[in-house]
């Protein structure tokens, strides 16, 4: 009985043995993994930030409005940002590498999921910034062009045209991503459809003689003279 | 002629793209001149005959011993205005009439008191000139109806004679008369470049052949400005240069008709920022201009009228506080905060006051935003129409029981001004920004 129990023992311990021997690889190649990865991360970040200072991207950033955006919103510059974002990624990467060294199941398809990620997420970012960019721009434009010509509101005016830009770029980011889709394209196509109807009737019913004036000037060349002001040269 | 006389020094394009080969023949068929007279036209049917007679009696009358030849760069024009050029000559070698593409097809109407695609008319003047290597070449507007042999001989005599370089007419006008010149563009460029020319932006002068040459060796030709903003810049580089400068005096001119007028946005875009485009390009030579020069002034003085024209300077007010509340999001980073503060609690004060050193900081701020790219040129500029309708609605204000004299003084003062501001402009022009 006793030498039954000893030998239970000392095969389960052997298995134990066993097993550990056959883990401690795999975890010393998981924290190896995750080390390099770490340090990997690390330099990866601080390259990109001294790219970007190089590339002076945070002169492009400040110019396309996107800056503006960033501190309101109360993130870190964009150098930061982005030095963050690669940092996590690389390290994530190499987190679901690891775990898939010791063995755990499903990190495959996690680590295949995460590269088919990361191009779609440049390309988002892309999107907003350039969306940022085109949107300050017609901002400034519609309101710039609506204070000289004497339109009221010209805030309420310029605010809604950055709104809409925004809201077009959003979409189209969360749409690069994935997120949401669906509901995104719907609830923008729903939003326009409504400004666009609403500016419609609105310039229809309101601005019949604003329009006709507009027309008149740009296919009949019928040009308004600009009053009686004495010239300003 | 030499067929290498032809090349046009500094020009990107082919000279063919410029002078065509009906050109050159009449050209070389009226062989060397002395005098050119360049007419840039686009649709002036209604004022063209009289200034293309006064250039005859010029060349009939003052300038008989010289040999001449009228130059009518055509833009374009739709109600036989080259045709009524032609038709006015007597001598079909004395005129030649070319047409030269417009950049800005689709505008007709003008700009303040030129006309579109003006830097192609002139780069055409005076390749022309150059081939005919002509010692003067005058350019004379197609509406100055005000016009004679007399003036326009009093405005070449002075280069032909060798004793200076360019000639640029000034009429007298009360203080308060084209506030553009005089609040903005008149004290900036003498304050740039050390020199007192009363109307930088007149769209006549006669030059010398060589400068005409030398101008037309700068690579400023396809420069967006050079459409709007080539007679500042001329005026310019030759303030910058070492050309000598005369002012001629000149009858007052008609007022271009109501439909020839742009409007006010378009005049303040076209001209100032011409004005800063050429001082951004030419920083490199007025940035260490210290003081300024009288420029000599020819002729009899006429009286200054004092006429104070009909501004709606309530509504100018109106506007600059308007603008200044509506743009403030958009001038902060252009103005800086204390000059938008300084802006803000102007338009808070009954009367509008916009003291000279307010001014003139905006004034810089806007151009020092420009080089340093902070947004796009032309929205700079527009930002700035509201600060100078307020400037305007100010001057008007302060000036409400002055006569002309003490008016005059108060320009003489902003013109100081600009100048007394120009050591921090040129500090900040080579400063890097610091960025939040």
């Amino acid at each position: 009985m006793g030498h039954e129990i000893l030998t239970v023992l000392t095969s389960a311990w052997a298995n134990f043995l066993e097993l550990v021997a056959r883990f401690l690889p795999r975890l010393l190649a998981m924290l190896l993994i995750v080390i390099a990865g770490w340090l990997a991360a690390w330099v990866a970040r601080a390259i990109v930030r001294r790219a970007l200072r190089i590339g002076r991207i945070s002169v492009v950033v400040e110019k396309s409005g996107a800056a503006e955006l960033l501190r309101r919103a109360d993130a870190p510059p964009l150098e930061r940002l982005v030095g963050t974002v690669v940092f996590w990624l690389v390290w994530l990467g190499a987190l679901l590498s690891g775990m898939q060294a010791v063995g755990f199941g499903g990190t495959e398809s996690l680590v295949a999921d995460l590269v088919r990620f990361v191009p779609k997420l440049v390309a988002a970012t892309l999107i907003l910034v350039v969306g940022v960019a085109i949107a300050n721009f017609l901002w400034r434009a519609t309101l710039l062009a609506a204070v000289n010509a004497r339109i009221p509101s010209a805030r309420l005016l310029g605010g809604l045209v950055r709104l809409l830009a925004l809201g077009a770029t959003l979409a189209m980011a969360l749409e690069q991503i994935d997120v949401a889709g669906q509901v995104v394209r719907t609830a923008f196509t729903l939003v326009m459809g409504s400004v666009m109807l609403a500016a419609s009737i609105a310039f229809g019913l309101g601005g019949r003689s604003l329009a006709r004036r507009f027309l008149e000037e740009k296919i009949l060349r019928r040009e308004e003279p600009p009053g009686d002001e004495p010239p300003h040269v | 002629m030499a067929a290498t006389a032809i090349a046009v020094k500094g020009r990107r394009g082919p000279r063919s793209s410029l002078l065509s080969d009906a050109l050159v023949r009449d050209l070389v068929a009226t062989g060397q001149v002395d005098v050119v007279v360049g007419l840039p036209t686009l649709d002036n049917a209604d004022t063209v005959r009289d200034v293309v007679r006064a250039v005859h009696d010029a060349f009939a009358g003052p300038l008989a011993r010289e040999r001449t030849m009228l130059l009518n760069a055509d833009g374009g024009s739709t109600d036989g205005t080259p045709g009524i050029v032609r038709g006015e000559s007597s001598d079909p070698l004395e005129i030649v009439t070319a047409a030269h593409t417009l950049r800005t097809v689709h505008r007709v109407t003008a700009p303040h008191d030129g006309v579109p695609g003006r830097g192609g008319a002139l780069h055409l003047v005076f390749a022309a000139a150059d081939l005919l290597r002509a010692r003067v070449i005058a350019v004379v507007d197609a509406d100055a109806t005000s016009l004679s042999a007399e003036t326009v001989s009093r405005l070449v005599e002075p280069v032909l004679r060798g004793e200076y370089d360019f000639v640029k007419p000034v009429v007298a006008r009360s203080p308060w008369e084209a506030p553009l010149v005089t609040q903005l563009v008149r004290p900036l460029m003498r304050a740039a470049y050390g020199k007192r020319l009363l109307e930088p932006l007149t769209t006549q002068f006669a030059c010398s052949g060589a400068l005409a040459t030398e101008a037309l060796s700068a690579d400023v030709w396809d420069e967006s400005f050079a459409q709007f903003g080539l007679d500042a810049w001329l005026a310019a580089v030759t303030m910058g240069g070492k050309a000598r400068i005369a002012q001629v005096w000149m009858p007052a001119a008609a007022a271009p008709a109501r439909a020839r007028r742009a409007h006010l946005a378009e005049v303040f875009e076209q001209v100032v920022g011409g004005v800063m485009a050429c001082l951004e390009a030419d920083a490199g030579r007025w940035l260490a201009i210290e003081g300024s020069d009288d420029v000599p002034l020819l002729g009899d003085r006429p009286a200054v009228p004092s006429a104070r024209p009909a501004f709606d300077v309530e509504s100018f007010a109106s506007m600059f506080t308007q603008g200044v509340h509506d743009l403030g999001p958009l001038l902060g980073p252009v103005l800086g905060d204390q000059t938008l503060e300084a802006l803000t609690r102007a338009s808070e004060s009954s009367p509008l006051h916009i003291s000279d050193v307010l001014w003139v900081s905006s004034v810089h701020a806007a151009l020092i935003a420009l080089h340093r790219r902070m947004l796009p040129r032309v929205q700079i500029v527009q930002s700035m129409l509201p600060i100078y309708l307020g400037r305007v609605a100010s001057f008007f204000a302060e000036t409400a029981s002055m006569d002309v004299e003490q008016a005059s003084m108060r320009l003489e003062e902003l013109a100081r001004a600009f100048e007394d501001a120009k050591p921090t402009l040129a500090s900040l022009w080579n400063t890097e920004p610091t960025r939040r």
